[in-house]
């Protein structure tokens, strides 16, 4: 042992380093915790706990690695992690996609259409997602906003793959349905010119 | 173009329009979609507006930054001390 100041670095990177890597992603974390709770002052307590998990577990992070998708990732565990599994959906797969195949069919594709010109997409989407069902809403964000394969969702959810894809179709089926609905209301109240 | 809406044609397009979006349908299956497509105007407009709905979904930027928000996680994280390394002699 010698005097010398311990020059070894330490085995948590400091700081300055978690905030300058993560802190540019502060926004997209705060919208996509708000996906998640669908209230402001959650989204904005969630995005805090998201930051502080993330300073806690930075160790684990390995470096050149997305920064965006593992906070996204960190948010959504933070936000399902000790919630009830309220709903058990059960899934026929065929039959189901059965069945969204026959909602398109039935004339909507037109309406639906004008309806996502009508809407103000980036602020219904984000509502709507919220309203989604738990599980709905899981494997959207996974699959549609963190990119992960319906194989990766699969594993992450802890169930079959062919449960995801129709969770998945549903989902997006729900969310179309409620921009419809949306954009019918604009319609009546006249509110775009 | 309309009358082939409801044929079995469309029910097969429809039910392969998320695997297509997704990218998750054999060459041939896409192929097969894509020339369905092409004939028929009212599944082109349920895949555009699927098309767009799913790009909607997946744009997650955000473009302004609360700065109170802000000030508040950076408050947050240096007031937390980080489970110390291991000690080092
Ligand atoms: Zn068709």
């Amino acid at each position: 042992m010698t005097e010398s100041v311990d020059l070894t670095p330490p085995v948590v990177p400091p700081p300055a380093d978690f905030e300058q890597a993560t802190l540019p992603w502060l926004a997209d974390v705060r919208r996509y915790a708000y996906r998640l709770t669908g209230s402001a002052p959650d989204a904005d307590d969630l995005t805090q706990t998201t930051f502080l998990n993330a300073f806690r577990g930075w160790h684990t992070f390995r470096p050149g690695s997305d920064v965006r998708r593992w906070l996204f990732a960190i948010a959504r565990n933070a936000h399902f992690r000790g919630r009830p599994r309220r709903e058990r959906l059960v899934a026929t797969e065929d039959a189901e996609l059965e069945s969204l195949a026959a909602a398109t069919d039935s004339g909507r594709a037109s309406a639906a259409l004008e309806a996502l010109e009508r809407v103000d997409l980036a602020a219904g989407i984000d509502a709507e997602i919220a309203r989604l069902p738990d599980a709905y809403r899981e494997v959207v964000l996974m699959v549609d906003v963190e990119g992960l394969s319906y194989e990766e969702a699969a594993a992450q959810a802890g169930v079959p793959v062919g449960t995801i894809r129709s969770r998945l179709y549903r989902a997006r089926r729900q969310l179309q349905q409620a921009l419809i609905v949306r954009a019918e209301d604009v319609g009546l109240t006249g509110g775009l010119g | 173009m309309s009358d082939c809406g409801s044929g079995d044609d469309c029910r097969e397009a429809c039910k392969r329009l998320f695997g297509y979006l997704d990218g998750v349908l054999t060459v041939e299956q896409a192929a097969e979609f894509e020339a369905h497509l092409k004939r028929c105007g009212r599944c082109a407009d349920a895949h555009e507006a699927e098309r767009r709905l799913l790009a909607a979904i997946k744009s997650s930027e955000a473009d302004s930054t609360d700065l109170a928000l802000r000030r508040r996680i950076l408050a947050a994280l240096r007031s937390t001390t980080l489970p110390s390394a291991p000690p080092s002699g």
